[in-house]
């Protein structure tokens, strides 16, 4: 099946199969393994993309219902050496230590910002429910989205 | 935090929020992490493993297998020498019980037999299914208490009713202690398994170069030299000829700190397969099953106290489920009964500590090694203690602990010793006094805990020292090769701040390059908090060396004493007058010179000052340096639901020095929401040997919605022999949180939780109880 | 190093991938092909696709995904009927300004599904049909007597009442097309739910009360109780208690003397029926607290 995607602001056109999930094509196809795959059960958030604008688990996306979609990777973040605001703020505010949740922990931030430029901790806190932290940086990752956002309005 | 807009916190970044000097890669998803790297030609590998949580291997048939298109190599106990290998090898040999592939017996569900390497991963997992084993199924234990009864079926042979170790601590004459106390109580208490649940699982590729017979093994580890020494002593290979390189690692929380037979699987199957690197990686559903957990443990106390509150003796058993083999059990072990001394200045202590074999999946390291279950245990324990007596818990620690320039009764030997100061800090920040037994009409309470942390151990090896080399090239920039493994606490910047402070350049001249066997000196590895300590100060002396090569050059062409020179903020400066001699930049360019032309290597070692444990008894000064906090919590129990809500966790934190401030803060958080978690929901659940919720639904992880409000507290104590006063910090804050929760909820609502963890079902059964009683 | 990847590893089995455009010929393709299954947001699906083929069990031969149907997607408010499409993500519905008064508990349920990610991706018509998460939304749909469409045969859309669809074993051979729900200004409704800790995750146990106020007292109140994994229950000795009750504070704890003993004797636990008791309380106990307000 062919399908048409813009991904990270670019016009892609894929071949599947049919049985790719989003994150194989991401990872695997066009080897863009800034998006992790940690739990393969929808569970960790490692995997998280933007589609059409929401948060997304690329692991349970199947590749060919992204026809027409817009998706975002965290490579689509930054250009050239100029980091995004979000991006910037996770550096300054020590959020982050291993940085294997980053990637996702930054799509879901990046989402909610988008939709929601002036969030509260609480909502805050809720957006990124689907993103777990082994390290916990946690408390840390709120601020970074915090100040982003200040940054950003 | 400090505003670091104002401040240029590259010059002397010591005590400075300085961003990871890896963390542009990791934000932008560039870096790549072991799984996302492919090589050439690469091949997958799975585990064979047993089905079986005992059994005897009678026959090993891979035929079907081979002829499987697309597999290219197996290899099985065979392939090997089969040499043991083990954790704790130097000081208890006889726990070195787990061969690379298992060829005579298994001992837990999972247990590894050997491996497959195909042109990808489905063909390896449908190959190891053709893998014909065939079995003589023994009778099975999975209970610590049934395993030590001499009915229970002996797992490894060279031990008795499978107790794998013992370790007694016995001082002073307690029984004579205990009849002198006002008050004597005995309590048990229940900790459970748990797991580390890092983000990125186990993985790592193996390279065999055939023509060099050298091994090269990319892994995502915390100690590849110890993976090293492994590899060398079950191939019987030399050293140089084994390159373990550490990746960018998702995580490591003590369960990528030992070998592994995948890694020796990565390693042999490449060599069979004719050089092809092999590429093994955990499922999650592996990564819960069969990598490493926390030792289970049941905990009985019996102690006794004066009416004046002086604690007099504590006394006590420890059973921890050590699992099928022996991985990092003595250390845990001698974590959960030791440590007390640390913290009480006790003369009459006697715990028994017994890890027991059993079958189920090994247990091993894991953030807090075993002070986690003690410190709920004692902690707990100690509150209860000061309620017999009516004393307030505060004042009842502050009358015991232990001090400043000591030496305990086990002979640790304690310099800095922050832990008063940290109580005082903690009392006043959490508002003690005037919530303390005053917010029952709300359900809500006020708890404390308090632990000591190793900050700089010797437990494995006969030397534990770490290296470092500095290296600087022409143009000013800077190596700095260290064997200390990151894994994400950051580590690579801190000892990078060392190395530019010492130095006295800006640190964006640092690069540096960590945990590469055949290029870095040896390091033990990235566990108890070690690393700041210990590595930190094999990095001052590397900088040290190289701040003195260079200051003898310019001394020379200056004619000036070296002694009187030193490096500061980019510049070489005369200390006595304070004047400029020259630029940092054009004293390199006389170094390399045609007169001078010396290349600046800088060497540092640093091996911390300790005598060896006697394990008979528990003596022996086991770190060179002690870490001390104070943890309160305070909580709100809903009587309904038996929810309990964290309302906020203050911790005060003896660190010495904080070398990157908001790194120590971090690694304080995630310590106390590790804890967290383990209190009230982390458990791994098994059944007949099988780990039943292998999978992040059903094994529960604190998320973004469970963090409560937290305040860390610095106590900077200067330690005397850490680099700039630096111990460290890593694992010790969780090791006070269940306690002072649990603690806290006595004060809301009067009932003891025992058993962790605190699920709202056991809170409801203690109220009830509690009512019940009542009437 | 150089990245060349050759010989990836297949997550799923070989399927064949449907993307109609139109209810019609999903419908179609649906009774037409052999060993085929319907995709929503995936949240289940997908999961278990992966799963079956780790676990080496065959899947299905054939996949539609219902992601291209416009007509299937939002909601829509039209007199005092609420229509839900059946694509309509929970995050659509939580963040709907439909939801008033007897509708807002629909929020409630809403908000505790899964996690942020979850929600953007699954609809309403897969968490009905899946079974799987089945303790958040069945218990409101049938005490809001919520009404399920469906394509029905040769096309002919058909009707059925949640309460029908849940209670007598929910089978069905069409596809979902939406769910109507009235807008009842004078009604009331509370959502409870528990579960085994304080981690986020499929609930133990969830509770809907809805009731009509007349004349300030309790009318046509439905009782609905749900565990994982079974059917949801009506408690009717509660509902015949409750109806005709004014909406005074005692009610809410002599609700607790006239429930259903033999339903709760079905419950796994003790804190299952503790908390089902709790939530009893709580629910009536929300719902006097807005009829007075009114």
């Amino acid at each position: 099946m062919r399908i048409k995607l813009t991904l990270n602001s670019k016009q892609q056109e894929l071949d599947l199969n049919g049985n790719e999930t989003l994150l194989e094509v991401i990872r695997d196809h066009l080897k863009l393994t800034g998006t992790k795959s940690s739990c393969d059960e929808a569970e960790c958030g490692s995997c998280t993309v933007i589609i059409n604008g929401r948060s997304a688990l690329s692991c349970i996306t199947m590749a060919c219902d992204c026809d027409g979609a817009s998706v975002e990777t965290i490579e689509g973040l930054s250009s050239g050496d100029e980091l995004h605001p979000i991006q910037q703020a996770f550096l300054d505010k020590g959020a982050v230590q291993c940085g294997f949740c980053t990637p996702g922990m930054i799509m879901s931030s990046k989402a909610l910002l988008d939709n929601n430029p002036k969030p509260s901790h609480e909502e805050i806190k809720r957006s990124l429910d689907g993103n777990l932290c082994r390290c916990a940086c946690y408390q840390k990752i709120f601020e970074a989205v915090d100040t982003a956002a200040k940054k950003m309005a | 935090m400090e505003d670091n807009r104002n401040i240029n916190i590259f010059l002397n970044p010591v005590g400075k929020n300085v961003p990871r000097i890896d963390g542009r890669g990791l934000v932008t998803g560039q870096t790549k992490f072991t799984y996302d790297i492919n090589l050439p030609n690469m091949l997958y590998g799975k585990m064979i493993r047993s089905p079986h949580p005992h059994a005897i291997i009678k026959n090993i048939d891979t035929s079907k297998a081979e002829k499987l298109t697309g597999v290219k190599a197996i290899v099985t106990a065979a392939d090997t020498h089969k040499i043991k290998f083990g954790s704790n090898e130097f000081f208890f040999p006889h726990t070195v019980d787990q061969m690379p592939f298992e060829s005579e017996k298994v001992r837990y569900i999972g247990d590894e037999i050997g491996a497959v390497a195909a042109i990808n991963e489905e063909t390896a997992v449908e190959a190891v299914k053709l893998i014909d084993v065939e079995y003589e199924i023994l009778p099975a234990v999975f209970d610590a208490q049934e395993a030590m009864k001499p009915s229970a079926p002996s797992i490894h042979s060279h031990v008795r009713n499978n107790i794998g170790l013992i370790l007694p601590v016995n001082f002073g004459n307690c029984e004579r202690a205990l009849r002198e106390s006002d008050y004597v109580r005995e309590d048990i208490f229940y900790s459970q398994s748990a797991v580390h649940a890092c983000m990125e699982p186990h993985v790592c590729i193996g390279q065999w170069e055939e023509f060099s017979k050298k091994i090269t093994l990319w892994i995502s580890h915390q100690a590849p030299f110890k993976v090293r020494e492994a590899l060398a002593k079950c191939l019987k290979m030399e050293l140089n000829n084994i390159r373990v390189i550490k990746m960018a690692s998702g995580g490591g929380f003590g369960g990528k700190l030992e070998m592994l037979p995948m890694d020796f699987a990565a390693c042999l199957l490449s060599k069979k397969a004719s050089g092809l690197p092999v590429k093994m990686c955990y499922t999650r559903e592996e990564e819960f099953s069969f990598s490493r957990r926390k030792h289970n443990m049941i905990y009985k106390l019996k102690s006794g106290v004066k009416k004046d509150g002086t604690l007099m003796a504590v006394t006590g058993e420890v059973i921890a489920d050590g699992g099928a083999y022996c991985s990092y059990g003595p250390t845990v072990l001698a974590a959960a009964t030791m440590r007390i001394f640390m913290v009480y200045n006790i003369k009459n202590l006697k715990i028994s500590g017994y890890r027991v074999y059993t079958n189920t999946p090994i247990s091993g390291a894991i953030r807090g090694f075993g002070g986690v279950q003690s410190g709920f245990s004692i902690e707990s324990h100690m509150d209860m203690l000061a309620d017999g007596i009516e004393m307030d818990p505060i004042e009842f620690r502050l009358k015991n602990i232990t001090g400043p320039n000591m030496v305990t009764t086990n002979k640790m030997i304690i310099s800095s010793n922050g832990l008063r100061e940290c109580i005082e800090k903690v009392t006043e920040a959490s508002g003690w006094k005037k919530k303390y037994r005053k917010q029952s009409n709300l359900c809500r309470g006020i708890g404390i805990g308090i632990a000591a942390d190793v900050m700089g151990s010797k437990m494995y090896k006969s030397h534990e020292s770490a290296g470092s080399i500095i290296k600087i090239e022409e143009d000013g920039s800077v190596y700095l090769f260290t064997g200390a493994a990151d894994t994400g606490q950051g580590s690579n910047t801190v000892l990078s701040q060392i190395a530019a402070h010492e130095l006295g350049v800006d640190f964006n001249r640092i690069k540096c390059t960590s945990a590469d066997t055949e290029i870095t000196p040896f390091d033990t590895g990235s566990f108890a908090s070690r690393v700041t300590f210990i590595s930190g100060n094999a990095t001052l002396n590397a900088a040290k060396d190289a701040k003195k090569q260079i200051l003898e050059i310019v001394a020379d062409e200056h004619k000036l004493d070296a002694e009187i020179l030193d490096i500061q903020a980019e510049e070489v400066i005369n200390k006595d007058s304070g004047s400029v001699v020259m630029s940092f930049s054009k004293a390199l360019e006389l170094c390399y010179s045609f007169n001078y032309g010396k290349q600046i290597i800088g060497r540092g070692s640093y091996n911390p000052k300790t005598t060896p444990i006697d394990f008979r008894t528990g003596e022996g000064n086991v770190s060179g340096s002690y870490g001390f906090e104070a943890q309160v919590a305070e909580v709100e129990v809903n009587k309904d639901t038996g929810e309990i809500s964290v309302l906020k966790l203050w911790d005060a934190h003896d660190i010495g020095k904080a070398i990157n401030p908001q790194s120590v803060e971090g690694q304080i958080e995630g310590s106390l929401i590790m804890g967290l978690g383990y209190t009230f929901f982390e458990d791994l659940k098994m059944q007949n040997g099988k780990v039943m919720n292998s999978n992040f639904t059903n094994y529960k992880v604190p998320r973004s919605v469970n963090i409560p409000k937290m305040e860390s507290i610095f106590i900077e104590t200067k330690d005397p022999q850490g680099p700039y006063g630096a111990k460290g910090m890593g694992e010790a804050a969780l090791l006070p949180t269940a306690a002072a929760i649990a603690n806290a909820v006595f004060d809301a609502v009067g009932i003891r939780l025992k058993e962790l963890p605190f699920t709202p079902d056991k809170v409801i059964k203690a109220l009830k109880e509690q009512e019940l009683n009542d009437i | 190093m150089l990245y060349v990847f050759e010989n990836y590893n297949m997550l799923i089995n070989p399927i064949k991938f449907y993307r109609p455009k139109t209810v019609k010929e999903a419908a179609e393709l649906y009774s037409s092909l052999e060993s085929v299954k319907l995709l929503a947001g995936g949240t289940f699906v997908v999961n278990n696709l992966k799963a079956s083929k780790r676990a080496g069990r065959k899947t299905n031969a054939n996949l539609i995904s219902l992601k291209g149907i416009d007509a299937l997607k939002g909601l829509v408010l039209s007199k005092d009927v609420l229509t839900i499409n059946s694509m309509a993500t929970i995050t659509e519905i939580f963040e709907s300004s439909y939801l008033k008064d007897n509708l807002s508990v629909l929020k409630n349920a809403c908000s505790t599904i899964g996690t942020t990610q979850i929600r953007n991706m699954a609809t309403i018509g897969g968490n009905i049909a899946c079974r799987y998460t089945w303790t958040e939304l069945p218990a409101v749909l049938i005490a809001l007597e919520a009404t399920l469409n469906f394509t029905g045969k040769n096309n002919k859309p058909q009707s059925i009442s949640a309460e029908e669809f849940f209670l007598n074993s929910a089978k069905t051979e069409d596809i979902l097309t939406s769910i109507t729900i009235k807008h009842k200004p004078g009604s009331s409704c509370s959502y409870q739910r528990f579960t085994k800790s304080s981690a986020i995750g499929i609930p133990l146990g969830a509770l809907c009360i809805r009731t009509d106020l007349r004349s300030g007292s309790f009318s046509n109140t439905k009782v609905v109780l749900n565990t994982t994994n079974s059917f949801p229950q009506r408690d009717r000795m509660l509902e015949e208690f409750l109806n005709g009750q004014k909406a005074s504070d005692g009610v809410a704890e002599s609700s607790l003397n006239n429930i259903d003993n033999d339903l709760f004797e079905k419950f796994i636990n003790d804190y299952q029926k503790h908390m089902f008791k709790i939530s009893i309380k709580n629910a009536v106990k929300q719902i006097i607290k807005g009829l007075k307000v009114k």
